[in-house]
């Protein structure tokens, strides 16, 4: 046994009290197995503010798949470095963060925030600096005529997609008449829109969609306007929690349907008995048997979450569309280098040629869940869509809405130049 | 009476600011740039608050009309500068009209609510409308050929906009500082520091008032579309209630009753933020730690601190 | 000429009555001297011509102009100067600066070397803060202010509150030094010794009425002040 001296004590609280001012700009160690140069990975996360409940998980997810990644072989043999900031879910420091991974830490890929106000303006940014911007943006606008750019690409689901393969399946299962409650802001509006097409394509019908307004402090005169005729309704707000349990305790027991990636937002348990019998959009299940994937075990256990989906050190629900959405990020990244040759940033360009002539993802470790297509006219991936639905206090599968079904026409073409 | 050593310390800060923008490279001159657009809406605070004796929560709200005008006014007049910045300096002064002559019916204190709900209300508005606001998704600046004075000019978080805030400012401060030798900045100050007492002398308090507000809006206004064109995207956030009370924290760390102190509160509260981002995510508790100890000891903030000098010299 | 005619004065706040039917006039030249007790209205019939806090009824002639509807700075540029009881100066302005914006206010002010002649005491303070100055002094630079303005009509409201005796004569020398300028003075006031000494005409106010008015004399001789005031002063 290593005699401990009072020099070793020194030392190491030195060295705990000199990590301790490490700076969040996170750094990952190479690990064995990889060599070379590492190759940078800058993180645009929320890590506090307002969306900073779903940034909780692609922290989670990224740090935890990069340290996967570095144990098994890295990217083209060369270990992963990351580099996380805090966009604080503001978009002027979020853009100026981005700067700051360009800039400075010169970054080689960016991962990109959630929230879309800073991942549009963002995106251009990352264009001119021709890094390629992997998206985490779930605002179809993102990939949409005006914001589209040739560094840019999404590995994750957005309001249309989800929209177009969900609407159909609960239409046929829950009722053909709907009323959305919606958050009247632009994400609350794409929503409803998106679903209304949806849902009208899908032989339904909306009735009055309900405006929520941002900031409201009580939900009571909005709830109160809802048709209580409707088979269903849909509810894209962000306070989706407090709407639900307003909603029950109104006396409405229709069939609730939450906007996509609302189960990163919060968590479900949260809800209680209200709970029950609420459906959910997500690009994967919580829990592991509905997904039938030991891709996707092996990332759970990569990020210290259990077979129901919890993670064990916080104790959260996992916020699976995150973590999906960065590990499809992350594969996009891994296998678009390997395939490509790529070596140093001035190859992205060819690396993005490349990319637009791959069509499918096939299933594997960073694509847990099945083909991922990916469209190279706007650069949008199209995935399983999992309806979700929470019953006996647990969240489970209810219908898988096949990727096809999730195609909506782009309004680009970034093939073209 | 002029403040000479307030305006040859915002000049000074600015100066240095030009000075060292070469040396600290690409970021750091687009961090110091988006500051400057940032302390016009600190002084715009300033003034609103201790000259037209509107403690207004809603200066964001004028700053961001200033941005978005900036945006839409692009689309019409191309890359003209000028237009654009004109168009932002219109865009406040309008709005700063319309709310001032509201809140001037209003109490001191019915004021400061009454610019709150403005604030709340016009981002409520800015929300829903996205059409015209792109709401939380925003809308970028029209790419365009952008010029100043028939220059080619590039927009954009960079040094030449550093350069060009940093220009305007100092001009409107040494405006600022001719004019508060005049007899009608006289009259402004008797007016802010008993409105009736003016009255009685023959001033139209009421109009003084409003005239101020409406220069603070100006000033916001302008400020806002600096922050378009160095930004190149303007989100709803601007017009929040919370950059509103940015740009009262920023006025009250620089002294909220000199015009030169925003400069010094935007500096301080903003670059401490950037450097702190690099090494902790608790920015925001350490930044309100900042402002207690600056409530608790330097109340009158920065510019107030050679008052206290002087009066203890004094003594 | 006449400086000043109320006709059925009437003042308001909400609904509470405060004067009724004030008839009032005042000639260039003249002091007025308006007294009563504490409460009686005093204040309030001069905020009420200057246009500043009760809702009024009935007709005001201010140098041969209806102040119906005008507001108080349109009132002060008719030629009034006023001099509240509360706060006088502009605590953060010099008194040079005092005066200047009183200055700025009128086409052709009085000089500043002749109000400091008058008032030599606030010649050493003109450069320091009004707000440091002593109450005293304080309503010294209130009156430079009105002689700044070379008003036509002055209502003060008890200006020599607070005043020791030596500038409670010099404040009651000013107002009849502005009297024989033609200006037409109205002042409130408790020191009942001054307004006999100054004042040509008094009337005595009481529950917003006018209850008595006259001379000095004719004060002293009706022994009014005991029935109105509650004290025998004199």
């Amino acid at each position: 046994m290593k005699r401990i001296s009072r020099r070793n004590v020194l030392l190491g609280s030195a060295a705990a009290a000199t990590a301790s001012l490490v700076p969040t700009a996170v750094t990952r160690v190479l690990a064995q197995g990889t060599s070379g140069d590492p190759i940078v990975i800058g993180h645009q996360c929320e890590l506090t503010g307002w969306d900073s409940a779903t940034g909780f998980w692609r922290d989670k997810a990224a740090t935890g798949l990069v340290d996967w990644l570095n144990a098994n072989g890295g990217i083209a043999g060369r270990p992963v470095r990351l580099v996380t900031v805090d966009t604080k879910s503001d978009v002027d420091t979020g853009v100026n963060q981005l700067r700051h991974l360009l800039i400075q830490e010169k970054v080689d890929f960016v991962i990109g925030a959630e929230i879309s106000s800073i991942a549009l303006a963002s995106n251009t940014i990352a264009n001119e600096n021709r890094t390629l911007y992997m998206t985490m943006s779930s605002s179809e606008a993102t990939t949409g005529k005006g914001a589209a750019v040739p560094y840019q690409f999404r590995m994750t689901t957005n309001s249309a997609a989800t929209a177009a393969g969900a609407a159909q399946k609960y239409v046929e299962s829950i009722g053909k008449r709907w009323a959305t409650f919606f958050a009247d802001i632009k994400w609350g509006q794409s929503e409803r829109d998106w679903w209304q097409k949806g849902v009208t394509a899908a032989g339904g019908e909306i009735g009055r969609a309900i405006a929520l307004p941002v900031d409201a402090p009580d939900l009571l005169p909005f709830i109160a306007q809802i048709d209580r005729s409707a088979d269903g309704i849909f509810i894209p707000v962000l306070n989706a929690l407090q709407a639900i349990q307003l909603l029950r305790s109104s006396g409405y027991d229709q069939q609730v349907v939450l906007a996509g990636l609302s189960f990163s937002l919060f968590d479900y348990r949260e809800l209680g008995a209200v709970g029950d019998g609420v459906f959910g959009i997500e690009t994967a299940p919580v829990a592991l048997k509905d997904s039938a994937s030991s891709e996707m075990a092996e990332i759970y256990k990569a990020l210290g979450i259990d077979d129901d989906g919890i993670h064990t050190a916080s104790g959260k629900a996992a916020g699976t569309s995150m973590i999906m959405g960065i590990a499809q990020s992350l594969g996009f990244v891994k296998a678009n280098v390997e395939a490509s040759g790529w070596k140093v940033k001035d190859d992205t360009a060819a690396l993005i040629r490349h990319a637009e002539t791959v069509e499918t993802y096939a299933k594997g470790p960073l694509f847990p869940l099945g083909d991922v297509i990916v469209r190279p006219q706007d650069h949008q991936a199209f995935m399983d869509i999992y309806l979700l639905k929470i019953a006996g206090g647990a969240v489970g599968k209810y219908a898988v809405a096949p990727k096809e079904s999730t195609i909506y026409p782009a309004e680009v073409d970034l093939t073209k130049g | 009476m002029r403040d000479r050593v307030g305006i040859v310390t915002a000049l000074g800060v600015l100066a240095v600011l030009c000075a060292i923008a070469p040396l600290v490279g690409e970021f750091w001159s687009g961090v110091l740039a988006r500051c400057v657009s940032w302390m016009f809406l600190a002084i715009s605070f300033s003034l609103a608050y201790s000259y037209a004796n509107i403690p207004s929560v809603a200066q964001a709200t004028v700053f961001g009309a200033g941005a978005y005008a900036a945006v839409w006014a692009t689309s019409l007049v191309g890359g003209n500068m000028i237009l654009i910045m004109t168009a932002g300096v219109a865009a406040g002064a309008l709005i700063a009209l319309v709310f001032g002559a509201l809140l001037l019916k209003m109490s001191h204190s019915g004021a400061a609510i009454g610019t709150i709900i403005f604030a709340v209300t016009f981002s409520m508005l800015g929300n829903a409308a996205v059409a015209y606001t792109g709401g939380t998704d925003g809308l970028p600046m029209p790419a365009q050929a952008f010029h100043l004075l028939g220059m080619p000019f590039a927009v954009g978080p960079n040094i030449g906009m550093l350069l060009l805030g940093s220009a305007v400012l100092a001009a409107l401060l040494v405006a600022f500082w001719l004019f508060s030798g005049t007899r009608t900045w006289r009259v402004v100050r008797a007016v802010q520091q008993n409105a009736m007492r003016a009255q009685v002398l023959g001033y139209n308090a009421a109009g003084y008032r409003l005239a101020v507000f409406a220069v603070s809006g100006c000033v916001a206004g302008l400020g806002g579309a600096l922050y378009a064109l160095i930004s190149r995207h303007v989100a709803i956030e601007v017009v929040s209630l919370s950059m509103s009370l940015k740009s009262i924290l920023w006025a009250a760390v620089g002294g909220v009753t000199s015009i030169y102190g925003g400069p010094i509160g935007v500096l301080a509260v903003q670059l401490a933020s950037e450097l702190l981002l690099r090494w902790t995510v608790r920015v925001d508790l350490i930044i309100g730690l900042m402002l207690i100890a600056v409530a608790l000891w330097m109340p009158r903030g920065v510019m107030g601190l050679r008052r206290s000098r002087s009066s203890q010299q004094s003594q | 000429m006449e400086a000043l005619r109320t006709t059925d004065l009437r003042a308001f706040y909400g609904k509470a009555q405060v004067l009724h039917g004030i008839d009032l006039a005042a000639e260039g030249g003249v002091v007025t001297a308006i007294l009563g007790r504490n409460g009686a209205g005093k204040t309030t019939l001069l905020q009420s011509l200057m246009g500043l806090g009760p809702r009024v009824e009935g007709e005001t002639t201010i140098l041969g102009q209806s102040t119906a509807g005008l507001a108080t700075d349109a009132i002060a540029r008719l030629g009034v100067a006023y001099m509240p009881q509360d706060v006088r100066v502009f605590p953060k302005l010099s008194v040079r600066e005092n005066i200047q914006v009183a200055a700025h206010s009128v086409k052709s002010p009085r000089p500043l070397r002749e109000i400091l002649d008058v008032l030599p005491e606030i010649e050493p303070k003109l450069d320091s803060p009004a707000g440091t100055l002593s109450g005293g002094q304080q309503q010294l630079v209130g009156i430079a202010r009105s002689l700044s303005m070379r008003c036509r009509l002055l209502l003060m409201d008890e200006p020599t509150e607070g005043l020791m005796p030596r500038l409670v004569t010099q404040v009651g020398a000013i107002v009849r030094r502005l009297a024989a300028e033609g200006v037409s003075v109205i002042i409130v006031e408790q020191n009942v010794g001054l307004v006999l000494e100054i004042a040509d005409v008094i009337h005595i106010v009481e529950k917003g009425q006018i209850k008595w008015q006259g001379s000095p004399d004719q004060l002293v001789s009706a022994q009014v002040l005991d029935r109105y005031m509650g004290v025998n002063v004199l």
